[in-house]
């Protein structure tokens, strides 16, 4: 019985590294909105605030990001989408104020989605993905409205030959932003954060330590140790105190849920005893717990084709094995 | 009464109040000039408001279909001579915009009576666009430089009927109000089960309470009245719904660690082991550590012991987690103090 130490893998730190990077644009963008202020000539008060605020706001939630003791990809993305969120709001509000019906409509359009953001990062908070659907297309119609405004710019310069660097600048930057968002959106971590996503973890996690799917096949090593488990148990963990005498670990399914089964002889016992657990690292306490008292085999040909595990008095399961790949020969028959 | 129920009479009261104001409108001002179908909206939101407080304020699903449906039917009674019987392009527009609403908010009120939908959002939709037609063209005119009392003196019918949607909207979306989406109570029962069956792998034990496993402690059991179990000690478990109960049985001398589907009046024992023995690997540097309970014909149990104050909690978690911590100090500096001070 070992304790997990957990060690950092490669996944980890490209999950920690996701959230370094959105905190990194967001102190990167709101500085660089500072720097504008402070040099550009505003014609109305508001485009001011408006500017002021987004670039604090964006500076603050890069903090939030960067010292939550909670940190994870999950609220690391709940903080960007509200810096993006309330910044739309803003920005809308100044929007709404032109008297023209195209930047009214867009106005509202960012108004809107905006909100939508807003109340989406929120939640992600709670470590909830709520509405991702709804937010990928907020943020892909954003999107989608700044590179509008960048092609209109494009094709104002093929006509006049004049392009001033200051009218590109924030859509590329807001552009950027949403894009990164679009892309994090579709990570595993923010997939699999939806209420029905949890919901299925948790029946795939009882499923698989209930059960066997039809097709699942056992490997040939794994089969081994069951097949050999009353015979031969020189690999498996000795125990010096305690009830058990021995114990080993078979890895029954590979992939983003796992089921393990947890073997062990007990002293004074002649059957072996299975415990069925999602991660034999962690705590195990609900599980399927069997005990075995027979193992017997199937083969096609030389080669182990299945398992049949027993109580003392039925059947427990059969589990298939792995079959060697056959090579094919020059005729296409098999070897 | 329940909060849920204060909520529901609440939100009735509103209805019968604008209801009611609006039939005062009708009968008693001067040169009110009413339009079919009118009086006979009001009656049904006094009517309604009424019923919910008397009839179905108890049960939140009856209530919130009956507050959408008053509210629906009020308005299709009100909209229908605008759309048929007059003239006027932007009273017809309005009262089509009613109209269609109104008649998705009674269709999805009758669904949550059968049960086909499972939350109200939807409704609430079409709520808050009832009230965002009534309240938004007022504050365009307060924007557009109106006088704001004269606004409220010319707009005051439309302000009533407005805030009393954002009313019926603010109850509804109360905590103690929601009604559970499907995908919400799928999520609650299946975190029931899966507690029970599987327990989640990151359950974790109290580093300050490892110890009363281990060494069962002489004081702290709770004495059980009747039944074969003589007292008892509940051990918290976190990032589960399980809680351990430690028994000591009457009969013998054995102790059985009871994990339990939760704290509350009414629980499931999930697993029920006799102690046999205990296995413990300390607490490391990093107070991570684990231990085995070993019961009988195979059975075992595996804990990880973690630090509660260690584990990540988030801005607002840490805050209380801290704010209980400086609570129990000082209630321990107080206790600690001689009593002739």
């Amino acid at each position: 019985m070992a304790v997990n130490t957990e060690n950092r893998t490669g996944v980890q730190k490209a999950k920690s590294g996701v959230v370094y990077l959105l905190a990194a644009i967001l102190i990167v963008v709101g500085v660089y909105e500072l720097y504008t202020i402070y040099t550009a000539n505003y014609h109305d008060d508001w485009g001011f605030i408006d500017e002021t605020y987004s670039a604090i706001i964006k500076i603050i939630m890069a903090e939030f990001i960067l010292f939550d003791p909670k940190k994870n990809v999950l609220r690391a993305v709940g903080f960007y989408a509200i810096s993006i969120g309330i910044t739309r709001v803003i920005a809308s509000m100044r929007m709404l104020s032109f008297v023209s019906d195209i930047t009214l409509i867009m106005g509202g359009i960012t108004l809107f989605f905006g909100v939508n953001i807003l109340i989406s990062g929120y939640n992600y908070l709670k470590d909830t993905t709520r509405g991702r659907t709804g937010m990928i297309v907020g943020t892909g119609i954003l999107a989608l409205m700044q590179t509008i405004i960048l092609l209109f710019t494009y094709e104002t310069y093929r006509m006049t030959g004049v392009l001033e660097y200051e009218q590109i600048a924030p859509s590329a930057i807001l552009l950027v932003q949403y894009i990164v968002l679009l892309l994090i959106l579709d990570t595993e971590e923010v997939r699999y954060g939806t209420l029905m996503e949890k919901t299925n973890t948790r029946v795939e996690s009882a499923r698989v330590t209930s059960t066997v799917e039809k097709d699942f096949n056992l490997n040939k090593d794994d089969a081994d140790i069951i097949l050999n488990m009353f015979t031969d148990r020189s690999s498996w963990e000795q125990m010096e105190d305690g009830p058990v005498e021995s114990e080993t670990k078979v890895k029954l399914v590979d992939g983003r849920i796992q089921s393990w089964m947890v073997l062990q002889k007990w002293r004074g016992s002649d059957s072996i005893h299975v415990t069925m657990a999602n991660d034999p690292d962690g705590s195990i306490i609900a599980a399927n717990r069997f005990s075995v008292n027979k193992v017997t085999s199937e083969y096609e040909g030389d080669d182990l084709a299945s398992l049949r595990l027993f109580s003392e008095t039925s059947l427990i399961m059969q589990l298939a094995v792995q079959r060697p790949k056959k090579k094919k020969k020059q005729g296409g028959e098999d070897e | 009464m329940s909060h849920t129920q204060a909520l529901s009479s609440f939100m009735g009261l509103v209805i019968a109040f604008t209801g009611a104001y609006f039939l005062y409108q009708l009968l008693f001002t001067p040169g009110y000039e009413s339009y079919p179908g009118e009086m006979t909206s009001d009656l049904i939101l006094i009517v309604g408001g009424v019923f919910l407080i008397a009839a179905v304020r108890k049960d939140l699903r009856k209530s919130t279909t009956w507050a959408l449906m008053t509210i629906g039917l009020s308005t299709i009674a009100g909209s229908v001579y605008y759309v048929f019987y007059t003239t006027d392009i932007m009273n017809v527009a309005l009262a089509n915009v009613y109209l269609i609403l109104s008649v998705i908010l009674v269709y999805y009120s009758i669904s949550l009576i059968f049960n086909t939908s499972a939350g109200s959002t939807k409704g609430l939709i079409c709520l808050g666009i009832l009230a965002a037609v009534q309240i938004v063209p007022i504050l365009y005119r307060l924007y557009m430089g109106d006088d704001i009392v004269e606004q409220i003196k010319d707009s005051f019918d439309r302000i009533v009927r407005g805030v009393a949607y954002l009313v019926v909207i603010f109850i509804l979306t109360r905590k103690t109000m929601a009604l559970e989406t499907l995908p919400r109570r799928m999520n609650r029962n299946s975190n029931y089960l899966y507690d029970v069956t599987c327990t989640p792998s990151d359950a974790y034990v109290d580093i300050k309470d490892y110890q009363k496993l281990v060494d069962l402690p002489e004081e702290g059991w709770a004495p059980c009245k009747s039944g074969p179990i003589e007292s008892e000690m509940v051990i918290p478990l976190y990032n589960t719904a399980l809680s351990i109960r430690l028994q000591k049985m009457r009969s013998n001398e054995d102790v059985y660690a009871a994990f339990c589907s939760g704290d509350a009046e009414s629980y499931r024992v999930a697993l029920s082991v006799p102690m046999r023995s205990v296995k413990l690997d300390e607490p490391d540097e990093s107070n991570r550590g684990k231990l085995r309970i070993y019961g009988d014909d195979g059975v075992f149990v595996d804990l990880m012991i973690l630090d509660y104050g260690d584990q990540p909690k988030g801005y607002i978690g840490t805050y209380r987690y801290n704010s209980q911590k400086a609570r129990e100090k000082r209630k321990e500096k107080k206790e600690s103090q001689p009593e002739d001070e």
